[in-house]
């Protein structure tokens, strides 16, 4: 996102290590963005498309990223949150208890709930949910990677799924499924 | 049928087959974009004043046995792209306006990046305009070139690029403050974000070069040489400090492409690349020091 006019031309990607990174990564950047809609294709294709082609207009003028599955990843989640923002509530049917469940195989439609109301938390408790839920990463792992400790992941995992339940309560709400 | 979360063969081939034109396009158009990037709609509305103004240039051409007619059409010309800067401020601040309660911070960023950028093409659109009806001559960025009625319009407009800087230096610094900390932020940009911190530096401490010595050259404390030579020596002084980031660039490159190779994800053929890479910068570094120094041999005389 940020652009530097410095260096354009230096070290500057070729159109053969661009497209080695593109068969490098995408199965993994497919995989990162697909477990978040739910195997919605055309929703995932989109949103892999639109990565790549930024990727292809900022690693030729800024060079490439010390991480480029880092940065494809974060461009990925930015347009997946900004698509959930602008997208319409979907309504949700009774018995459906998101924090509590593996999203990695869940519905497109009930995955694009929980996206609506992650879109809709703050960053940092998303990104934990989504790590946890999406990701399928352990607590131990959370906790290593960002140098907390297991408890501490809990008790944040915790208030995070406390808060996605009461963003989520709407949705139920219009179809009368919370009693 | 397909394997959840595995990209479909068809759709990874036909993207390949979109990044290899895109790659192409940009490679082929990268010096025009580089120096202008507009939305569609902007590219419509420069059009439609093209249009315009090729048309208010037909009729003052027709009339330029009345005199001055190439004063007539710099002013229409410029009165022109006043309109249009104008225009484009109103259809920026109606979008940022519309999108500001969506907006994630990068979002954010680009978008006050994008406004920023208009309003300052407006402002130095409005002084062009000023200044054509003064001096009823096209403007130039010569630091000798003559005040007209009392108003040094190229400090003006050195002025308005230095704020302009100095804002954007700040907004990035305010967004990397907010963003920095996020984990894996710091590295997927912060390199990136350093490096345009640098460069925003760097430029604005040219402008502050050029404004010194302009002002020593109106004081008379400067002739029109030595200008020409500070000049150069504040160019140089900017390019050799910009190499500098370049040079840092490369050898992060260097360092990266060896340590794949050692992981056996990349090949000696990127390896040879980025080194020959490497040596470039230093050869363009090292011709940059030897013209820094026979230019301050020459003022020396």
């Amino acid at each position: 996102m940020v652009s530097s006019s410095s260096g354009a031309d230096n070290g500057a990607l070729t159109r053969d290590e661009f497209l080695e990174l593109y068969r490098t990564h995408l199965p993994r950047l497919y995989r990162f963005v697909s477990r978040r809609t739910g195997d919605d294709r055309a929703l995932a294709e989109d949103v892999v498309q639109e990565t790549f082609l930024r990727a292809v207009r900022s690693w030729r003028e800024q060079g490439l990223p010390r991480e480029p599955l880092s940065w494809l990843r974060t461009v990925a989640r930015n347009l997946l949150v900004s698509h959930f923002r602008r997208a319409a509530p979907v309504a949700l049917a009774d018995g459906f208890d998101p924090p509590g469940e593996d999203l990695r195989d869940e519905s497109p439609e009930r995955v694009a709930a929980v996206q609506w109301a992650l879109a809709r938390m703050r960053p940092q408790q998303a990104r934990l949910l989504e790590e946890f839920h999406f990701d399928g990463r352990r607590v131990r792992e959370i906790a290593r990677r960002r140098g907390l400790s297991e408890k501490a992941v809990e008790g944040r995992l915790r208030r995070a799924r406390r808060t996605l339940r009461r963003t989520l309560q709407p949705l139920f709400r219009k179809q009368g499924a919370i009693r | 049928m397909n394997q959840p979360h595995v990209p479909d063969p068809e759709f990874a081939s036909r993207l390949q087959w979109q990044l290899e034109s895109e790659f192409r396009r940009r490679r082929r158009f990268e010096p025009q974009q580089r120096r202008r990037s507009r939305s569609g709609v902007l590219k419509v509305a420069a059009l439609v004043v093209l249009a315009l103004f090729l048309g208010a240039a037909g009729v003052l051409a027709a009339q330029h046995y009345e005199g001055s007619w190439r004063s007539q059409l710099l002013l229409a010309r410029t009165q022109t792209e006043l309109e249009l800067a104008r225009a484009r401020v109103e259809l920026l601040e109606g979008e940022a306006g519309q999108l500001r309660e969506e907006m994630g911070p990068e979002t954010r960023f680009l978008v006050e990046e994008q406004l920023d950028q208009a309003r300052l093409e407006l402002r130095e659109a409005e002084l062009a305009v000023e200044e054509v009806r003064v001096t009823g001559s096209a403007f130039g960025d010569e630091l000798t070139a003559p005040t007209a009625a009392g108003r040094d319009f190229l400090a003006e407009r050195e002025q308005l690029r230095a704020a302009r800087l100095q804002q954007r230096l700040s907004r990035l610094q305010a967004y990397w403050s907010r963003v920095g900390e996020e984990p894996g932020r710091r590295e997927a940009e912060g390199h990136l974000v350093r490096q345009e911190l640098e460069h925003l530096r760097t430029s604005l401490e040219a402008i502050r070069g050029r404004l010194e010595l302009r002002r020593e050259y109106l004081d008379g404390r400067l002739d029109a040489r030595q200008v020409e030579v500070k000049q150069r020596l504040t160019e140089l002084a900017a390019e050799s400090s910009l190499a500098a980031l370049d040079l840092e660039s490369a050898r992060r490159r260097v360092a990266a492409v060896r340590g794949a190779l050692q992981r056996e994800e990349a090949s000696e053929f990127e390896l040879n690349r980025a080194e020959f890479d490497l040596a470039t910068v230093r050869a363009r570094s090292r011709l940059l020091g030897l013209e820094l120094d026979l230019l301050r041999r020459q003022l020396q005389r």
